[in-house]
């Protein structure tokens, strides 16, 4: 063997190496689109773009979709491809929805009553796996009544059922007998709505092209580019660098994008409440009396402050200040010496170690959060330490989900809920004893809150379509809610984005906990206008 | 030598069934949840939708009765199809992925070769001086710290704190042209996989070209008066094959491992961060893909090690003959 052959070996290998990576050159036409080009950093890439696959019903939606209805700037709903509002018949069971004409779809086909029954159809289809179905329990069917009518047909009145008719419409005809889980689709979509997909590099960027034909006239923004940028201060760094045009940011890091003065920080207020759940089988936690005192003693202004920078609220409730469904009953000022009093009433005093303890009992728990959010460590944290102060020991855990899961009956859990729109949406599933039967309900009644009152007025609210009537409801279940204190409220947050400074037209919406593109920062995208590089 | 070819390609399938076997039986004992990664954290999906989405994608069968379909659509050419890739196949989301792979397994490769050869090489030359004390030093030092850590360390110090290069990604997610691998972009991710085998083989560079200087061929040819760069490149060089084929049979493994956590930390979509998802979402179909594909490309380097040793060194050929 020969130098020559080591050699040879060697600059095979960076032939390799080099020859895929030989692109990326960049002529004079290649940097003025570029130019109108809009990048924006999410924290991972979508998996699927098919919205009867998406996990909720905002989230599935980057802009390629349209509903039959959309939320306004101020949440009230309104006609997207519907020509109309919804009309609901005397029982409240059938809604009749009318289309508009003039829409088609990306590929040019246009759009007809029976792709929206279609799309509905799908998910409540078991074999389509849609991660919607749960929302739609309330739907039997959908109907094409003609071209341009659709008839849904429920098993109850549903109140919330004008929120659920936001699913982004598919064209039957790409997915009519196709296995919709693994249809070819769920990566290459063809919707109605205002960008069109141009490339989806797997685990790198989408690429979206302004509609030519979309109904509300073409969007001014070209083209939209969507990277994957999980650290988050890799996404700092990228907006300093000028590699980004927008991305979201953690309250910590905002003054450092604002110090920038390339961008517009844009403070968007939130349903999205962070909130500990104190499971009712816990050997410490299942005393009411124990969870109500814990409630008294959180300082949530000092937790906004702090670990939100200022970029948030008090939370007391499932519901958010301002919603029309809103009880101030449960805003109850900090108190730790009134939360100390009621410890002592229930037979918990402190002992040499300053931690309360009621016989052999110690007044302590663990608080488990999910480790990746570097927000909610720091919410737990201060949880910890206002905790202490009453004599409270709370053990702090930072876990994966997936470990998480395994442990429902014992110490609490820091979660992230909340929803702007119907709370019948989230709330339900949240609170009614039929959420906390089996294992596989972490997510849904995860203290096993099994309170009768609290099923009543869930199952009233319901019951009727008369919004003075379910307001009553709702007001009734915050004051259970506050009762039973299984749920402890501590902040509500503001979301943080970053967009460039180039960027006109950014008008945010209020968001809920998980959002798509389609709600939030980027409802109103497709107006959205480009300046061009100085 | 091709009877040893023959016969270690007569017993890849064995190989991959019985990786194949362990996988799944892996996947069985994991803790992850399918389900919950297919609708997501903290959505509210009763149990009984849950346990109809289960049973719509097979994730309710038992592990045997997985096994076994997996085995019969393998017979057909079908590996399946993955939900971390929208359903698509698992076949095809590999291919699309493989090309960010290969660069940078590739260039790390070509990295090590190179900074391995030159750096083993002087500080075999230079035996004894401050440059093979620095040498070595620096090797003990990156043996000790962990790759996660020295890749964060880099990327903050050279792309966060002072911009030059970029912070993760292929390429410019501006750029007009299809996604594909920038050669800035690869740069960072590439030198610290490299720097995961970089260590061991400088140093068995530099014991190998050591061992040589002092044999008697190479004394003689230093007694013919023959200058002593010569000698290094002519004589001792060649033998530094040994090591680097020693590379692609035994620690190829360890480089394709490596780049699970290089491209988490660098956000590189290929198929380490590919297999990263699938392993949290307990997607089947595609972790045993991707084991598949790594067990294949470590069982050829494998060959290839043991063919190139038996063309090098003759005392192998002798041995096995």
């Amino acid at each position: 063997m020969t130098k020559v052959h080591v050699a040879s070996v060697g600059a095979g290998i960076l032939a390799l190496a080099l020859g895929v990576s030989a692109c990326g050159g960049s002529d004079k036409d290649a940097s003025a689109a570029a130019n109108g080009t809009l990048v924006i950093a999410l924290p991972s890439q979508p998996e699927n773009l098919n919205p009867i696959a998406s996990e909720n019903i905002y989230g599935g939606n980057l802009k390629f979709f349209n509903g039959l209805l959309r939320y306004a700037k101020d949440l009230t709903a309104e006609p997207d491809l519907a020509s109309a509002m919804p009309t609901r018949s005397a029982d409240g069971k059938t809604v009749t929805v009318k289309i508009r004409d003039d829409v088609t779809f990306h590929d040019g086909t246009p759009l007809k009553a029976s792709d929206v029954a279609f799309t509905y159809d799908a998910i409540l289809d078991k074999d389509s796996a849609s991660p919607l179905a749960t929302l739609l329990d309330t739907l039997d069917s959908a109907k094409a009544l003609d071209g341009t009518t659709v008839q849904f047909k429920l098993n109850r009145p549903d109140p919330a059922f004008y929120d659920k008719l936001q699913v982004g419409i598919v064209p039957a005809a790409q997915l009519v007998g196709k296995d919709i889980k693994a249809a070819p689709f769920n990566r290459k979509p063809i919707g109605t709505g205002p960008y069109v997909l141009e490339e989806f590099q797997p685990g790198g960027r989408i690429v979206m092209e302004a509609n030519p034909r979309y109904f509300r006239g073409p969007p001014k923004i070209k083209r939209i580019v969507l990277t994957a940028v999980e650290d988050e201060n890799a996404r700092v760094a990228l907006l300093e660098k000028g590699t980004i045009d927008g991305a979201g940011i953690v309250p910590k890091l905002a003054s450092r994008v604002r110090r920038n003065g390339n961008y517009n920080v844009h403070e968007v207020r939130t349903a999205d409440a962070r909130v500990v759940a104190l499971p009712n089988r816990d050997p410490v936690l299942r005393d009411p009396a124990v969870r109500r005192a814990l409630f008294l003693a959180v300082d949530r202004e000092k937790i906004v402050r702090g670990a939100l920078a200022g970029a948030g609220e008090p939370a007391y409730g499932p519901i958010m200040k301002g919603h029309w469904a809103y009880s101030p009953v449960a805003e109850k000022p900090y108190d730790p010496d009134e939360a100390g009093r009621q410890l002592d009433a229930a037979g918990w005093r402190r002992e040499g170690d300053g931690i309360r303890a009621k016989g052999a009992k110690k007044l302590s728990f663990t608080l488990v959060y999910p480790s990746a959010d570097s927000v909610r460590k720091d919410i737990a944290l201060a949880f910890a330490s206002d905790m202490k102060k009453i004599g409270v020991e709370v053990k702090l855990e930072g876990l994966s989900w997936d470990v998480i899961e395994k442990r429902q009956d014992s110490g609490a859990v820091e979660f992230g809920y909340g929803t702007p729109y119907d709370p019948d949406i989230e709330l339900y599933t949240l609170f009614h004893s039929k959420f906390a039967t089996g294992d596989d309900d972490f997510f849904t009644n995860f203290p096993k809150t099994r309170n009768a009152a609290i099923d009543a007025t869930l199952d009233s609210e319901r019951s009727t379509l008369d919004r003075n009537e379910r307001k009553r409801d709702f007001v009734k279940l915050q004051e259970e809610l506050a009762n039973d204190a299984s749920w402890l409220w501590l902040v509500r947050l503001r979301h943080i984005a970053a967009i460039s400074k180039r960027v006109k037209g950014v008008d945010p919406q209020v968001e809920p906990h998980a959002h798509g593109f389609s709600r939030g920062m980027t409802w109103n995208l497709e107006n959205w206008t480009l300046d061009p590089k100085s | 030598m091709v009877k040893l070819i023959t016969r270690r390609l007569a017993v890849l399938p064995l190989i991959l069934l019985a990786v194949a076997t362990v996988t799944f039986a892996l996947t069985e004992i994991s803790p992850f949840d399918p389900v919950e990664a297919y609708v997501g954290a903290e959505n509210n999906v009763s149990a009984e939708r849950k346990a109809e989405i289960a049973h719509a994608w097979g994730f309710d069968q038992p592990v045997y009765e997985k096994f076994g379909r997996w085995i019969y659509n393998l017979a057909q050419g079908d590996m399946g199809n993955s939900i971390v890739a929208g359903g698509q196949p698992v076949a095809g989301e590999i291919a699309s992925r493989a090309s960010a792979s290969i660069a940078l397994v590739g260039g790390a490769l070509a990295l090590v070769l190179a900074g391995g050869l030159v750096f083993g090489v002087l500080a075999a030359a230079f035996r004894g001086t401050l440059f093979d004390w620095l040498v070595r030093t620096l090797c003990y030092f990156n043996t000790a710290a962990p790759s996660f850590w020295i890749g964060l360390l880099a990327l903050y110090v050279f792309s966060i704190e002072l911009g030059w290069l970029p912070a993760g990604g292929t390429s410019d997610p501006r750029a007009v042209e299809a996604g594909g691998v920038d050669l800035e972009h690869l740069i960072l991710p590439m030198v610290i996989l490299a720097l995961t085998q970089y260590a061991w083989f400088t140093l068995f560079v530099r014991n190998t070209m050591l061992e040589i200087l002092r044999e008697d061929h190479v004394q003689f040819a230093r007694a013919q008066g023959i200058g002593e760069l010569a000698v290094l490149l002519r004589y001792a060089l060649p033998n530094a094959l040994i090591p680097f084929v020693t590379l692609i049979g035994t620690h190829l493994a360890e480089l394709i491992g490596g780049t699970i956590l290089i491209e988490s930390i660098f956000g590189w979509p290929g198929l380490g961060l590919l297999a990263l998802d699938a392993a949290r979402s307990e997607d089947i179909p595609m972790i045993v893909g991707i084991t598949l594909c790594a067990s294949v490309l470590v069982v050829l380097g494998n060959l290839l090690a043991d063919v190139t040793y038996r063309i090098i060194d003759p005392r192998v050929r002798e041995a096995t003959t």
